[in-house]
């Protein structure tokens, strides 16, 4: 029996349940937005069983169980303290439960946590021996109208969330107030964006064309894309050394053929290329996670 | 600025911190996590990272959050958190605790099973539930359970059933010794003669083995001082906590931050 962890109104979760149920996989759903309203017991340290009791059914995961999970901590949003603070002793208890449980767990909590602190992650992509491109992280007005002066920038989050990518200049800059910090601008590469999805040793690649400085946010065309061996090894290589079982790499792909690493992602939202895909991510997901390894 | 304190206001152990420090001749700084994190610029580069200001940083646990805050606050507290944490983790200059790519705490968890585990230490059992009709502890061995404010106490019956509760199981009647550890340095906090259970050497390994300088380790102790049990971790030692052996462990934090 494999299992699914999240909550059923992400499209990515909802995707791999249908795709693992269409390929005749036996699956259970722990919906954790009817589980924070239910009973739950999460025991660590003895190798023992959770249990949970939502809508009127039992559930139990087994720590040996093959669990695709995505913890999604939806406490911020909830208006009323019982139910925040039941949202994040949820969490805190699954992500530790599940750190120790023995069982295939994709991803496993308590890896690649620096996803969260951009200028940490580009700095492990670096020392993992990928291009990325330069930053600078700043609440200085002055460093970051320099920054964007000298060259095309773009502007992220640092801590990964509203991540849409956009264009800034020197202009951008203009009377900054450094209580508007921090911000985290990156030089631009121009080209196309690759999107590689590793599995253990699986490596499923897209390539992505687009007018826009973020492809996600406009019309964009998309190719089934096979990454040089090289580059698939060290993206392998990298996911491993993570901790990571599934991991989900941007890339750029400038003109002179140079692949630029812009992150890795622990907890890919994975459905819209699966679908491109045909569900090949999605089989080796499954396959992954059943191989019982 | 000698160094950098990062701290809320009401934090005591910061406050001594700094006092001393000023008392020197060197001048701290004591700013909250958002503040703090507009101070650093982090450069990017094929060859590595640069933080500037390159200055010995103290760390603190952050200021509880604020009920009722704005989206757009919660997002700047996040980048903030961000910026600190990456900043922390890939400065030069001396910083406790040093975050590293796991985590904030480094290797430390809220979870005392799993941080066990990370330290490489006995895990013992835990226990994260929420029972509508209330939960029962779940053996006959005392038990300590924490509600969902962060209140302990001894488990004794049922509780009542109105949030989530942590619990671990504890010695019967236990007293308790801490162990401060400022690596390469341990200080227990009683006199009580424990030599045999080597909970300095134990403490100053768990530590390590979370990549935490500094720290207090407890551990529960039975009232006949026959056994042990790795009690609780903390990676932001309280004033309370280290005030017994505050003027050999404050030299030695000065020391370690080189300011």
């Amino acid at each position: 029996m494999l299992m699914a962890i999240g909550i059923d109104n992400d499209p990515t979760l909802e995707h791999f349940v249908r795709a693992a149920s269409a390929d005749g996989v036996e699956l259970d759903f722990l919906n954790l937005r009817a589980a924070v309203d239910g009973d739950w017991r999460l025991p660590l340290g003895g190798k023992e069983d959770a249990t949970f009791a939502l809508d009127g059914r039992d559930f139990v995961l087994q720590p040996d169980d093959a669990i695709y999970c995505r913890l999604i901590d939806l406490s911020a949003q909830q208006v009323d303290r019982a139910t925040r603070r039941r949202w994040r002793a949820l969490i805190s208890g699954l992500a530790a439960w599940l750190e120790q449980a023995t069982g295939t767990v994709v991803n496993r909590p308590g890896h690649a946590a620096d996803n969260g602190a951009k200028p940490l992650h580009e700095a492990w992509l670096r020392n993992a021996g990928f291009n990325v491109a330069p930053t600078l992280t700043s609440s200085n007005g002055v460093a970051l109208a320099d920054f964007a002066g000298s060259g095309p920038t773009v502007a992220k989050s640092v801590a990964g969330i509203r991540a849409d990518t956009r264009l800034v200049t020197r202009q951008s800059f203009v009377d900054f107030a450094p209580a508007s910090g921090p911000v985290h601008l990156q030089r631009r590469i121009e080209g196309c964006d690759v999107r590689l999805h590793v599995i253990d040793d699986d490596v499923h690649g897209e390539l992505i064309e687009s007018d826009a400085v973020d492809y996600r946010t406009a019309a964009a065309r998309f190719a089934p894309f096979e990454p040089p061996a090289a580059l698939a090894a060290l993206v392998v290589k990298a996911t491993r050394s993570a901790g990571l079982l599934f991991a989900g790499w941007d890339f750029k792909l400038d003109r002179e053929g140079r692949f630029w690493c812009l992150e890795a992602n622990p907890m890919p939202g994975y459905d819209g290329y699966d679908t491109r895909a045909d569900g090949a991510i999605s089989r080796s997901l499954v396959a992954r996670l059943t191989s019982r390894r | 600025m000698d160094v950098l304190v990062v701290a809320d206001r009401q934090d005591a152990l910061a406050g001594m911190f700094a006092a001393e420090v000023r008392r020197r001749g060197k001048t701290p700084v004591v700013l909250g996590r958002n503040d703090a994190a507009r101070l650093f610029t982090i450069t990017g580069e094929h060859h590595g990272s640069r933080v500037a200001p390159a200055v010995p940083i103290l760390l603190r646990p952050p200021t509880p959050p604020r009920p009722g805050r704005e989206a757009d606050d919660l997002f700047l507290a996040g980048e903030c958190t961000s910026t600190l944490w990456a900043a922390c983790a890939l400065t030069t200059a001396p910083v406790i605790n040093r975050p590293t790519d796991t985590g904030f705490e480094a290797r430390w968890s809220a979870s005392g099973a799993v941080t066990e585990q990370r330290a490489r230490a006995e895990p013992a059992p835990e226990l994260y539930a929420h029972r509508r009709t209330g939960e029962a502890p779940p053996d006959a061995r005392p038990w300590a359970v924490e509600d969902s404010r962060g209140r302990t106490r001894r488990w004794t019956a049922t509780e009542a059933g109105n949030g989530p509760i942590r619990a671990r199981p504890t010695l019967a009647d236990e007293l308790y010794e801490r162990v401060v550890v400022l690596q390469p340095h341990t200080w227990c906090i009683t006199t009580v003669d424990l030599a045999n259970f080597e909970l300095e050497r134990r403490s100053l390994d768990i530590a390590a083995a979370l990549g935490l300088a500094f720290a207090v380790v407890t551990w529960g102790v039975d009232r006949d001082h026959g056994s042990v049990r790795l009690a609780r971790i903390d990676p932001y030692p309280r004033a309370d906590q280290v005030l017994p052996v505050w003027s050999e462990c404050l030299p030695a934090l000065i020391e370690h931050l080189q300011c």
